[in-house]
């Protein structure tokens, strides 16, 4: 893994976030809660389908950590431990899910971002002791899932061309 | 070469080496920042946020918001309703700034008030004095009084309603002052609103002490009786000829334990005195110290009972 282009490409996509995707601007407001894709950790999972498990989790616990320090609420490190542990067991599975490239890459989006969202918005609650609304935080890691989802396709397929820069192999590798 | 760098990546901890103790590391790194304090957080977050954000300003004008791309052009109506509550905020403010400064004076009367009582256990209760064309003052007075009672037409009012009742657990005969001096007595006591007998009215009558000061030091004097008038003046009596008494000396209520008032209350001070060749005793006429025509906002002064101590 070419660690420098990686950290370079994850920073672009956390200036996209905040630029592109933040309140007021392309993020969508539904009951309070701004709706925005997750793109960094898109890039966690295309990392997850062509890197060992070992290189992943580290990647993803730095994507987490930026991830942390871009967004303006909870605890730093939450991010970090989730994304790390997420991709790396998608890393171990990932022969699962290569049929159907897109909606391969849409489901696995929408699962994986759902996932995630929803135990951070969890652990945030928790840590900071106010009450958890189940629906509320349901609904909302939904929807982040979904507007994620949308664009993982293509963000996938932009990262697919930058795979020899990016030191990946030719075809993801297989168990 | 490639194999000298193999070999000299395992001797010297290659990449795997690396990796596992980063696996192990990382998770304990992430647990401890999750105990951070958050303003640690938070401030790394402010430090860190500029990096983030240099394409913030070029997306400004970007909205998902259809309720803004459907406002047809150069109609600001969120302009306008930006003006009237900044309007009202405004006028808000104002109204909170008056308070606070009513409030502030309510403070300082409270602390002179508390500090001429030297410590007497009482409770003071603010109150307003309302203006006489809006209770009808003067007119009440003609006609509640009448003319066989010695009112003259166009007499002085003799008394004013302030805002204060039995809601607020107010009695006849309480004294009411400001922080000047007295102003008179709780005379009729309504739910909501009271009576108060002005020192000039001829039913008061006040034991009153004399307080001169000679060559700079203040003395107390001969005791006597305050009684109004019916053309607003008051006079204390039963002051004798030869005490030493002279205009301009304080006229205050009498510590005697036969007063119904707490002591040294301030009436007013001696205008002139009204002194006969055979006379015994003289007259003396008082300027209150409070003009009844002057003065708003007044405080009632209740003994503090266990009733009512608890009550602001």
């Amino acid at each position: 893994m070419r660690w420098f282009l990686v950290a370079v490409l994850a920073y672009v996509l956390l200036v996209l976030q905040a630029a592109v995707f933040g309140p007021g601007r392309l993020a969508v407001a539904v009951e309070g809660h701004w709706v925005r894709p997750d793109l960094v950790f898109i890039l966690g999972l295309f990392l997850a389908l062509y890197f060992q498990p070992a290189e992943v989790f580290i990647a993803g616990w730095c994507l987490g950590l930026a991830s942390d320090l871009a967004s303006i609420t909870g605890r730093l490190g939450a991010r970090a431990l989730l994304f790390a542990v997420v991709l790396y067991l998608v890393s171990r599975l990932r022969v699962r899910f290569l049929r159907g490239p897109m909606l391969t890459q849409f489901l696995l989006a929408l699962a994986s971002v759902f996932f995630v969202h929803l135990l951070w918005y969890a652990a945030t609650h928790l840590l900071e002791g106010s009450p958890l609304v189940v629906g509320r935080t349901v609904v909302a890691s939904f929807l982040d899932a979904l507007y994620s989802a949308i664009f993982a396709p293509y963000l996938v397929w932009l990262l697919q061309r930058l795979r020899g820069p990016l030191g990946a192999a030719g075809n993801p590798v297989e168990d | 070469m490639g194999r000298r760098t193999r070999r000299s990546r395992r001797r010297f901890g290659g990449p795997v080496a690396w990796q596992r103790i980063a696996f192990v590391a990382l998770p304990v790194v992430a647990a401890a920042l999750l105990f951070l304090p958050q303003s640690v957080t938070d401030s790394l977050r402010v430090w860190t946020a500029p990096l983030f954000s240099p394409l913030l300003a070029a997306t400004e004008d970007w909205s998902l918001d259809l309720g803004d791309r459907a406002a047809p052009a150069g109609d600001p109506p969120q302009s306008q309703a930006l003006e009237a509550q900044v309007r009202s905020l405004e006028n808000a403010l104002a109204e909170a700034a008056a308070l606070l400064a009513d409030y502030d004076r309510r403070v300082q009367d409270l602390g002179r008030l508390r500090q001429g009582l030297d410590g007497l256990p009482c409770r003071l209760t603010p109150a307003r004095i309302l203006a006489p064309e809006v209770m009808g003052g003067q007119a009440e007075a003609r006609l509640t009084e009448g003319s066989n009672k010695g009112i003259r037409r166009g007499a002085a009012v003799l008394h004013r309603w302030i805002d204060r009742g039995a809601r607020e657990a107010i009695q006849q005969g309480e004294p009411v002052l400001t922080a000047a001096g007295l102003v008179g007595l709780v005379d009729e006591v309504g739910p909501m609103a009271s009576t108060v007998r002005l020192l000039t009215d001829p039913r008061t009558n006040l034991m009153v002490q004399i307080i001169t000061c000679r060559d700079g030091r203040w003395r107390a004097g001969p005791e006597g009786v305050a009684r109004g008038s019916d053309d607003g003046a008051l006079t204390v009596q039963g002051i004798s000829r030869t005490c030493d008494v002279a205009v301009g000396d304080f006229v205050v209520t009498s510590p005697s334990p036969e007063s119904l008032l707490p002591p040294y209350l301030i009436v007013g001070r001696i205008a002139r005195s009204n002194l006969k060749p055979a006379d015994v005793f003289r007259d003396l006429v008082v300027e209150p110290r409070v003009s009844p025509s002057d003065v708003r906002q007044v405080y009632v002064l209740s003994p503090l009972t266990a009733s009512n101590s608890t009550k602001p």
